[in-house]
């Protein structure tokens, strides 16, 4: 009987679902228990996920889904359908966003169980995935701003989720209002790309696939024009994709429940920047400078992250910096045109991130027990070790996400990032090498300080509260099963896009990239052949053995930090050394003073942005408000009013026969005047 | 048609001076009617005899019972008006500044312009200046309206009736015409007006019901006021 | 000669004598007495205007039209003098009278 229903049904049914669930739970969570809340959330993305799976398996294999439906707003000249597109990219984003997000989904079940919100916990972790939905499934730029914006919101509301803490509130605020700056740089490239296009769809034959096309055939692109609108939108994509210099949100944005860090990092959020980058990257071919920066900007973030990310204690800002690196990997990937190999690494950094958020949450969550809720020994990794005997399940399955994350050889992580240092390698030029450059720096890091991390929390001894560790113990079933399922996943997702060196392997293994190829359909057409941008075709002998050879190096590098790393912090006698080195009586020095105070950027940004506005807005509030608003404006016209009431007031006698007077001598005059009209008119 | 417009104007003024003179509502009353009776006949010279009948049955007939029917209802004094004359019986006092008159429970308080606007002079003043107005209007009416055109030998009827020719039937002012008029012209104005008429009956019978539970001034607050007046 | 001018005058004349009554009588009774008047004068006027455009050779609705339109302003009025009286008496049982100046709840 459901198989009768058209398609569009179902694909709107994909974003409804989690609404559908927000909406049972904002309005009746309250009386529900925490695991049915938890059931009705976690059930309605699950739904979706099976759902989305429906359609890319069956009809997303023969063509591309168009699902118009409501007229949204019309004005002359634009009109907006909220409509869904379901294409190669967007139906990937799907799977992803639903999949893990079910995974976290069912994870907080388990890890929310105690929480007396847990229902405005679930409501917005349901909005979260709805908003993420709409913005990948929007079939206009219009539509992808919504959930754009839909998922700032809903950000700001789980990152500031425990909210009596200041703390978490104001970490709220700052995603919030960093986003905010990012936002009118999408706006400000969504205004100029329907000043170039005239629409805002992508899909249809006046979409901007189709006027994109056109305006190349008839060679009248605006390339300036294209550039300024990719840099804007790449303002608002480094807003939400956490690049330089909007990036400073993300780790702040700890102060949120664990699982929300994992479904930020990892399924949602961080990754609509990439998913705009590569849905418009028709407009990116042609913005060759946008590229360039936007190439620089990651390669930079990449390696500027990693290396604070080398001396942080808290074991979910470690994370969080990875997760700013990896997300500069790829934006160097999108900058080098390899929009697909951007998405790879998008895909495969979902799933060990997520493992790895929800690895550590189920150790804080374990540790919380003992030590209490927020306590932040909870997260120290310095003050914890030995974990593994505690929480075997917990640590082997992030011991593979670290293995993903550092790059080893054959795991998930590896052939994304290394194919990203790759293309790069490959593009031929200076700036191509110095790239190259700072991304195997910033693969050298991450190497390290994964495995530091891992090395400190599970191995050695115990160097925290006692109490804690004799209580800690592994996590319910809710929480390990996800685990384990996105550790199968962080070890083989790779194996969907083998590099091409591998073919001479006898392997072939590019399911994804041919998959993808379609998307970038529409860009590449009308690209000149010697386009530094252009995606790869084929590959000659000596493309091959510069792959061999960047696959030895990364993998040499991945191995070697993460051995080092994994030395250095495991034996308990070392720590010490590490700990002398970085402080020298008893200051920090001043490469570990930077790093550890993330070179002073947040306080760069206070001096240089927040205090001069704070002051601004002082002077503005004693002359603007209090003077000129509120004593002129409203008091002034409140004054006004009822001076004029009191005066016409008296005008109403309540004498009937008055009203009368006014009635007749109206009626009189009205007479009058219309009989002198009529005179004047010949 | 003339001699009886002239009776009939006559008799409309003379009716209205009686409204308008008399203090006794009963005898103002009687002018209406009296001026009730006199437009009839206008509408009788007017060659309108449909319109002329309906003036008789429904103003003099119908509303003339009504009025008099509330104005014994009300009290005997409300049937005298005071014309705004000082001490009249029935009339308000005219009170001084300052000073306070209960009245039911609403203490007015003295307001200047109520002495303001004098009732009778003022409203001379405004009603002829509006005869004025309007008869300057009348005087300048286009040379058409000096004289009735002669009347139409008759209007088309629908209906068939057995023994009379199809045709230029209908005469002016018929009822057969002006019940075409409205059923086939205005038959929606028709139906609109009957809802009018129904809601204005629900209204009449709730505003003037005596029991409004849970109303201020329905029940209990007359029964108080009446003790009070009593007391007088 | 009977005139259209000379009804039409008729007319103006109850219309400025039934104003007169409204506004200087107290009385409400005896106003809406005078209301009465007033819209008597429109339907004088109204059936002159029926008989000017018969004579004008105007077809059965125009020329009735005026005549319908007099049969409208009965029913309404109708409905207005229940209205109004069924007010009046409410009032009355309030105030004890029926000065319209008794009931000036409205001012200031």
């Amino acid at each position: 009987m459901f198989m009768n229903l058209p398609l569009e049904f179902w694909l709107f049914a994909v974003p409804l679902l989690p609404l559908v669930g927000f909406l049972i739970n904002g309005f009746f969570g309250r009386n529900l228990a925490p695991q049915t809340s938890g059931a009705i959330a976690a059930s309605s993305v699950a739904c979706a996920f099976l759902i989305a799976v429906g359609l890319f398996v069956g009809p997303l294999q023969k063509a591309e889904i168009h699902a118009q439906s409501i007229g949204w707003m019309a004005t002359a000249g634009l009109n907006i359908n909220l409509g869904l597109y379901l294409d190669e990219l967007s139906g990937l984003y799907m799977l992803i966003i639903t999949g893990i997000g079910a995974l976290i989904h069912v994870y907080s079940i388990g890890y929310m169980s105690h929480d007396e919100g847990h229902w405005r916990y679930f409501a917005y972790l349901n909005l979260f995935v709805f908003s993420m939905l709409m913005l990948v499934l929007g079939d206009s730029l219009l539509t992808m701003f919504l959930g754009w914006e839909g998922v700032g919101l809903c950000s700001y509301l789980l990152i500031g989720f425990w909210y009596k803490d200041l703390k978490n509130t104001n970490a709220g605020m700052k995603a919030f209002i960093v986003n905010r700056v990012g936002d009118f740089g999408f706006m400000v490239g969504m205004f100029l790309i329907f000043w170039h296009f005239g629409t805002l769809s992508y899909a249809g034959p006046d979409g901007l696939f189709m006027s994109m096309r056109h305006a190349a055939a008839a060679g009248n692109i605006d390339h300036s024009l294209l550039n300024w609108a990719g840099l804007c939108l790449f303002v608002g994509a480094c807003g939400k994709s956490a690049q330089i210099p909007l990036y400073v949100w993300l780790p702040d944005a700890m102060a949120g429940p664990t699982p929300v860090s994992a479904l930020i990092h990892a399924a949602t959020m961080v990754t609509a920047g990439i998913y705009m980058l590569a849905r418009m990257n028709f407009v990116y071919v042609h913005a060759e400078h946008a590229m360039t920066v936007i190439a620089i900007v990651g390669a930079s973030t990449a390696l500027f992250a990693g290396t604070i990310g080398l001396v942080q204690r808290d074991i979910k800002k470690v994370l969080a910096y990875s997760t700013v690196s990896q997300l500069g990997f790829m934006f160097l990937a999108a900058g080098l045109g390899q929009f697909g190999l951007a998405v790879f690494h998008v895909f495969t950094h979902a799933f060990f991130k997520a493992l790895l958020f929800l690895g550590s949450g189920s150790v804080i969550h374990s540790l919380e027990h003992t030590l209490g809720h927020g306590n932040p020994d909870s997260q120290d990794i310095w003050k914890m070790g030995g974990l593994k005997k505690k929480m075997p399940v917990t640590c082997w399955t992030m011991f593979i996400g670290c293995l993903a994350l550092a790059g080893i050889p054959l795991t998930s992580g590896f052939f994304s990032k290394d194919a990203i240092l790759f293309s790069a390698m490959h593009r031929g030029d200076s700036l191509g090498m110095v790239l190259y450059g700072m991304g195997l720096a910033g693969a050298l890091c991450t190497a390290f300080y994964t495995f530091r991390m891992f090395s400190l929390t599970f191995l050695g001894n115990w160097r925290g509260n006692e109490a804690a560790y004799a209580h800690a113990d592994e996590s319910p079933a809710s929480m390990s099963v996800p685990l384990v399922i996105l550790a199968v996943f962080a070890l083989f997702a790779g194996f969907l896009w083998l590099p091409p060196a591998f073919h001479t392997l006898g392997i072939h293994s590019n399911s994804l990239e041919s998959w993808l190829a379609p998307i970038w359909v529409h860009g590449q057409l009308a690209m000149p052949a010697d386009s530094l941008l252009r995606i790869p075709t084929s590959h000659d002998e000596a493309a091959i053995a510069a792959e061999w050879m960047n696959i030895g190096i990364s993998s040499v590098v991945a191995v070697v930090m993460s051995f080092f790393g994994f030395a250095v912090y495991s034996k308990a006698g070392n720590l010490e050394k590490v700990k002398s080195l970085a402080i020298r009586d008893g200051r920090p020095t001043f490469l570990y003073g930077m790093l550890l105070n993330k070179y002073y950027v947040d306080e760069l940004y206070d001096l240089v942005i927040v205090r001069p506005l704070k002051v601004i807005s002082e002077v503005l509030f004693l002359v603007v408000d209090v003077v000129i608003i509120d004593l002129i404006c409203v008091s002034g016209s409140a004054a006004l009013v009822k001076a004029g009431s009191d005066l016409g007031r008296r005008i109403q006698t309540g004498f009937v026969r008055h009203y009368l007077y006014a009635f007749a001598v109206g009626a009189i005059v009205l007479t009058a005047v219309f009989l002198v009209i009529a005179q004047r008119r010949p | 048609m003339e001699v009886l417009f002239l009776i009939s104007a006559l008799v409309c003024v003379l009716g209205t001076l009686i409204l308008l003179t008399q203090r006794n509502a009963v005898y103002a009353l009687l002018g209406l009617l009296i001026a009730f009776f006199g437009s009839a006949g206008v509408f009788r010279a007017l060659d309108a005899p449909f319109i002329a009948v309906a003036q008789i049955l429904i103003y003099a007939g119908a509303l003339a019972v009504m009025f008099l029917f509330v104005l014994m209802f009300t009290d005997t004094r409300t049937q005298l008006d005071a014309l705004g004359v000082p001490g009249a019986v029935g009339a308000r006092p005219v009170y001084k500044p300052g000073q306070e008159r209960k009245q039911g429970e609403a203490a007015l308080k003295f307001n200047p312009l109520e002495h303001i606007l004098l009732p009778q002079p003022l409203a001379a003043v405004v009603a002829v200046a509006f005869l004025l107005c309007v008869s300057f209007a009348i005087y300048k009416l286009p040379p058409s309206f000096n004289e009735f055109g002669p009347l139409p030998a008759g209007y088309d009827s629908l209906v068939f009736t057995p023994g009379v020719e199809q045709g230029r039937n209908l005469p002016y002012g018929s009822t057969e015409a002006v019940s075409k008029t409205i059923f086939e012209g205005f038959p929606l104005a028709f139906e609109i007006v009957s809802l009018l008429i129904f809601a204005a009956i629900l209204g009449a019978v709730l505003l003037a019901r005596r029991h409004l539970a849970g109303i201020p001034g329905s029940q209990d607050a007359g029964r108080e006021a009446t003790g009070t007046d009593e007391a007088h | 000669m009977l005139e259209p001018k000379t009804v039409l005058f008729l007319a103006a004349l109850l219309f400025s004598a039934g104003l007169y009554g409204v506004l200087s009588r107290r009385n409400m009774i005896l106003m809406l007495m005078c209301l009465e008047l007033m819209l008597n004068a429109v339907n004088i006027a109204l059936v002159t205007y029926s008989r000017h455009w018969a004579g004008r050779g105007a077809d059965v609705f125009s020329s009735h039209s005026g005549q319908f339109f007099t049969l409208m302003v009965m029913a309404v009025a109708a409905a207005e003098v229940g209205i109004g009286l069924a007010i009046i008496v409410a009032i009355f049982r309030r105030k004890h009278t029926a000065d319209a100046d008794s009931a000036a709840e409205l001012r200031n």
